[in-house]
């Protein structure tokens, strides 16, 4: 299948004075996704076109132009990541949000305080466009620092040594908060999602 | 054996890393006798789906866009930093 698909060997660059116009709501929406906040993505999205712009001479044309700028866009999420994660780990020195909530997933005993219920596939939910919106939502609603992991861990897709390596976290650390994560997750959609389902 | 949140643990590390046999012994034991934490487990499977599916959604989204103040204020900056410059590289 694929083999007849023909690819262009190389890709042209296009214009700066075009970007804004052909690449601005994509790579918006991608900063978007990851930082949750229009300024910021704008921000993101204005320092990543004027690196690009600095930086046309390493534009090989061996990836598409939009694949190139979405590449430096990454690193300007991570370093606004990595700064923003500094921040929340002084306040939590500070004030401790850590453990918050965690106690009331389970029993003394080790079992479920409240048993996880049967969910559907959401994909194949006629009301999706809903469960987007739910999970969105849930995710907002996650402390900062686990919202990023989530993000970083789940939406770009990196393995856990990456992730460490770009956040500067112990693995155990990440393990830890992506565990957090998706518990609060979890308990979030089957509340606002799933048990509304069955109503 | 294992308890109901060492399980959670475990299922939530095995979407990280590769779990040793040991441990993927203990959870599959757990898993054959406990219902909720089978019903857990396919609650992280799907989780992590949709998440993936996130992306593709927001993409798709055409009331998501720069606004036009932030387009004229990137454009601007631009113009600025100096859209010619490149033509120096070459």
């Amino acid at each position: 299948m694929r083999k007849n698909t023909p690819l262009p060997d190389r890709h042209d660059a296009t214009a700066p004075e075009t970007w804004v116009d052909q690449y601005g709501d994509y790579l918006y929406r991608y900063a978007w996704l990851q930082v949750r906040d229009a300024a910021t993505a704008e921000d993101l999205v204005q320092e990543t076109l004027l690196a690009a712009l600095k930086g046309r001479g390493s534009f090989d044309g061996r990836a598409s132009e939009r694949t190139w700028l979405t590449g430096i866009l990454k690193h300007k999420v991570l370093d606004h990541l990595r700064r923003q994660h500094r921040e929340v780990s002084l306040e939590e020195a500070a004030g401790g949000e850590e453990d918050f909530g965690m106690e009331d997933f389970f029993s003394a005993d080790g079992s479920w305080a409240s048993k996880p219920s049967t969910w559907n596939d959401p994909a194949k939910s006629t009301e999706n466009t809903y469960f987007w919106e739910t999970l969105n939502r849930c995710i907002e609603r996650l402390a900062p620092k686990q919202r990023q992991l989530f993000i970083l861990r789940e939406l770009h897709g990196d393995d856990n040594e990456t992730l460490c390596r770009e956040l500067n976290i112990s693995t155990t650390n990440a393990g830890v908060i992506l565990y957090r994560a998706r518990m609060s997750l979890r308990q979030c959609l089957e509340f606002n999602w799933f048990d509304q389902e069955i109503r | 054996m294992l308890n109901c949140r060492e399980t959670s643990q475990l299922l939530s590390r095995g979407q990280d890393t590769r779990l040793s046999l040991k441990e993927r012994l203990s959870l599959g034991f757990h898993l054959f006798m406990c219902g909720a934490c089978q019903r857990f487990a396919r609650q992280l499977r799907l989780l992590r789906k949709t998440a993936a599916t996130l992306e593709t959604i927001a993409q798709a989204d055409g009331c998501m866009k720069l606004t036009d103040p932030a387009r004229k204020r990137i454009e601007q900056a631009m113009r600025s930093a100096g859209f010619d410059a490149n033509t120096r590289h070459e």
